[in-house]
């Protein structure tokens, strides 16, 4: 499952000696000596690289539950948009994919083979024709296979997960355009092609509820349903309003279990919306903190604030302490929640500040947490909270962190 | 009693929150509209359609008076139906390239709450019938 | 019963938003880290209320710090330290006319005012002074009333990267 494309070599273990030596210099000294001796004449020479083996890394395909995709908008440098792949048992980097400016996320097909990546490009870098496409990288090599062009209109905001979406049937790729005008682009991924954009006036972002179907959220709380037949032609059909957008709105941040997509607000109320292809309701609302709780300031925060363990119902949020207008604040504790009871289950303190939380889709989940403004990686036991393992250096300003 | 004096502050801060809102015409229209319609209404060649054209024009027939209440930026504005009407009317008369006749019927509250929880599912389609229409009738 | 609770906390919540907030945020402010410290992103507030309850702050009259009375909304790099002002783009950028709106109180003159947070665009990001206050902001599903949007985007001539934020005075509110 794992690469180790460099052989483990003598090479290696000297260096993993000597790396070892800054600690017990004295010892270590007379260890590597005896290793060299050791090895003998045999190594005394190091195999040549030029002209023998492969000059790329590859990767197995389906990857492993256990990787992340980080994907960084890189502010400082927007048309530089990227996303990077780490393994969380090992904490090694694996790859990385140039994905231009404002870039939000990537998809992966349902099959594991495909990368799909909505990007916007200028002709001279920063300036130019505009283009937008989707590319569709190879899982195994990352390397791009190809891309179809779609409207030059993609939303450019603070990435959300509703930016872009498969539809559960992995057919259709669904793409949120603000110019200001609001619509959806539908992207026929196995006619590899550009089928039509979907007008949702007043309704942002899309949510996918079925095989072909997604809905959008409108600005006075009703939700906008769609259904898509085999040719991408849109059924819509709008609710009453229901998702509360007053002083207390639900975020743009929802996560999903089954037919429900869990929605919080600013203020840390949880919103179940149960959405099927042509029906909304509400289930029951809760609060992730208790009254008292709540008047110390404790509120959820950050970008990619919800997490789900689909299989074992909890439901994961990032609190911090604060006033009004927090709501996009980071926070240091992650509380996790039995979705059937309501019910906090666990605290988890943080090592570092974090922005954003994923889950790994296997029965022994790894948690992640990154912050916006750091570029740390920290990987926990989900069931215990404990800490396994950092990974520094990753990205620029990291957003929204994908799982296989 | 709690329940009674729940409902007691309720409207108490109902009637604080209204006051609070309470700006001109104006005031609604820099802060609700203006982001995307720009301050004199002309908007963006291609993309936000100038209201100095269009809003006169609409506001003469009963579809488009209907249409101009459910596009989504006076739909969905946190703006009560009275001030959404004021706002409108404000609007025609302070926005549009033509002279407004002395007779213009003005947008009612209840022309508003009438037409507002009906919002529009293809602006573009609606858009294009009522030009289509004002061009005929010309 | 639970959204009756749920109403009632979130009519007072309400209330307290339009009374206190702009104590509660001179404050909060102040945590944003200007020209001098790292720059910040958007989330990047920070948990520590230890500052929530400091004195409003004399960074209140300059444009190029956080605290600035205009920025109470503002969500990007400071034109003001990127050779623009809180009213200018820098040479060479276009100023999107497009953008969001929104209110801020004037501790100099006791006045609110309408401001306008137009972005200044065709560059790529200025990179200093990072700014994010939250004041009023809603979310994505309400684009007129959102600091998350890029406003760089949404229009014909300024369909190019995001560069800077201004913060323009439209007018006093009233
Ligand atoms: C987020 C940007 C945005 C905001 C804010 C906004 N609008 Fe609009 N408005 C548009 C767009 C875009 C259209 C074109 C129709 C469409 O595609 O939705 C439009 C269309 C209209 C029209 C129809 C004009 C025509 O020629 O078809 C009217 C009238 C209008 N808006 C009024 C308002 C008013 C009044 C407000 C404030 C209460 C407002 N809008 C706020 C973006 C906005």
């Amino acid at each position: 499952m794992r690469i180790n494309p460099l052989p483990p070599s003598q090479v290696n273990m000297h260096h993993a000696l000597r790396a070892r030596c800054r600690m017990l210099p004295m010892l270590c000294a007379a260890v590597v000596t005896l290793a060299t001796a050791l090895c003998g004449p045999a190594h005394a020479v190091l195999p040549a690289d030029v002209g023998h083996g492969p000059t790329m890394a590859t990767l197995p395909v389906p990857a492993s539950k256990h990787w992340v995709w980080v994907n960084d908008f890189v502010f400082p440098h927007m048309a530089d948009g990227m996303a990077h792949l780490i393994d969380g048992d090992t904490g090694r980097y694996l790859g990385t994919l140039s994905t231009g400016y404002s870039f939000a996320h990537i998809l992966l097909s349902r099959d594991g083979k495909i990368i799909y990546s909505p990007e916007t490009y200028f002709s001279r870098g920063t300036r130019g024709k505009r283009t937008d496409v989707v590319t569709l990288y190879d899982a195994g090599t990352l390397a791009v296979r190809g891309e179809i062009v779609v409207p030059p209109k993609r939303a450019s905001n603070m990435p959300v997960i509703g930016d872009a979406v498969l539809t559960d049937d992995g057919r259709f790729l669904l793409i949120y355009n603000f110019t200001p005008a609001q619509s959806i682009t539908v992207v026929d991924t196995k006619a590899r092609k550009f089928v039509r954009e979907i007008e949702t006036p007043g309704c942002a972002l899309a949510f996918p509820t079925g095989p072909r179907s997604f809905f959008s959220v409108c600005g006075d709380g009703s939700v906008l349903l769609v259904n898509l037949d085999d040719r991408g032609g849109a059924h819509k059909k709008r609710t009453q309003p229901l998702l509360p957008m007053g002083s207390d709105p639900v975020t743009e941040k929802p996560v999903r279990v089954g037919d429900t997509w869990y929605f919080v607000t600013f203020d840390g109320r949880i919103v179940p919306l149960e959405a099927g292809p042509d029906k909304a309701t509400l289930g029951p609302v809760w609060w992730l903190a208790s009254p008292a709780e709540r008047r110390a300031g404790w509120r959820p925060g950050g970008l990619q604030q919800l997490a789900v363990d689909a299989a074992r119902s909890r439901l994961y949020a990032i609190m911090h302490r604060g006033g009004l207008a927090t709501h996009k604040d980071p926070g240091k504790d992650v509380w996790v929640y039995d979705l059937s009871s309501g019910r906090r289950i666990r605290q988890i303190a943080l090592k570092n500040l974090a922005s954003s939380i994923q889950l790994s889709t296997d029965s022994r989940p790894l948690l992640y947490s990154i912050f916006l403004d750091s570029s740390e990686l920290d990987i926990y036991d989900a069931a215990s909270g404990k800490l396994l393992r950092s990974v520094a250096q990753v990205g620029t300003t990291p957003t929204l962190l994908v799982t296989p | 009693m709690r329940a009674a004096t729940a409902i007691a502050i309720i409207g108490l801060l109902t009637t604080a929150a209204n006051a609070a809102l309470a700006y001109s015409p104006r005031v609604d229209y820099q802060l609700n509209c203006m982001g995307c319609h720009l301050a004199d209404g002309s908007g963006q060649a291609g993309r936000i359609p100038s209201i100095r054209r269009t809003l006169l024009l609409f506001s003469g027939s009963p579809q488009g008076r209907n249409y101009v209440i459910r596009v989504p930026g006076v739909a969905q504005s946190p703006l009560s139906d009275a001030a959404t009407a004021a706002l409108l009317n404000w609007m025609v008369r302070n926005l549009s390239d033509a002279a407004v006749a002395p007779n213009f019927a003005d947008y009612t509250t209840a022309e508003v709450a009438a037409s507002r929880p009906h919002p529009l599912a293809h602006v573009s389609r609606a858009r294009a019938r009522l030009l289509r229409a004002a061009a005929a009738r010309r | 019963m639970k959204w009756l609770d749920a109403l009632t906390e979130n009519s007072a919540r309400a209330l307290a938003r339009r009374t206190t907030r702009r104590s509660v945020l001179g404050g909060l402010g102040s945590m944003l880290l200007g020209a001098a410290s790292v720059p910040l992103l958007p989330v990047a507030r920070g948990a520590d209320l230890k500052r929530a309850g400091a004195p409003p702050n004399a960074q209140a009259d300059d444009p190029s710090s956080c605290d600035y009375w205009r920025h109470c909304a503002i969500d990007g790099y400071l034109c003001s330290c990127c050779g623009g002002s809180q009213s200018m783009c820098p040479p060479g950028t276009d100023m999107s006319p497009v953008t969001w709106i929104g209110t801020c109180h004037n501790p100099g003159d006791g006045k609110d005012y309408v401001i306008s947070y137009n972005d200044c665009c065709g560059k790529s990001s200025c990179g200093r002074c990072f700014c994010n206050r939250n004041e009023g902001d809603s979310t994505l599903f309400q684009p007129g009333r959102s600091n998350d949007y890029n406003w760089c985007s949404g229009n014909a001539k300024a369909n190019i990267p995001y560069h800077c934020s201004t913060a323009r005075i439209v007018g006093a509110v009233g």
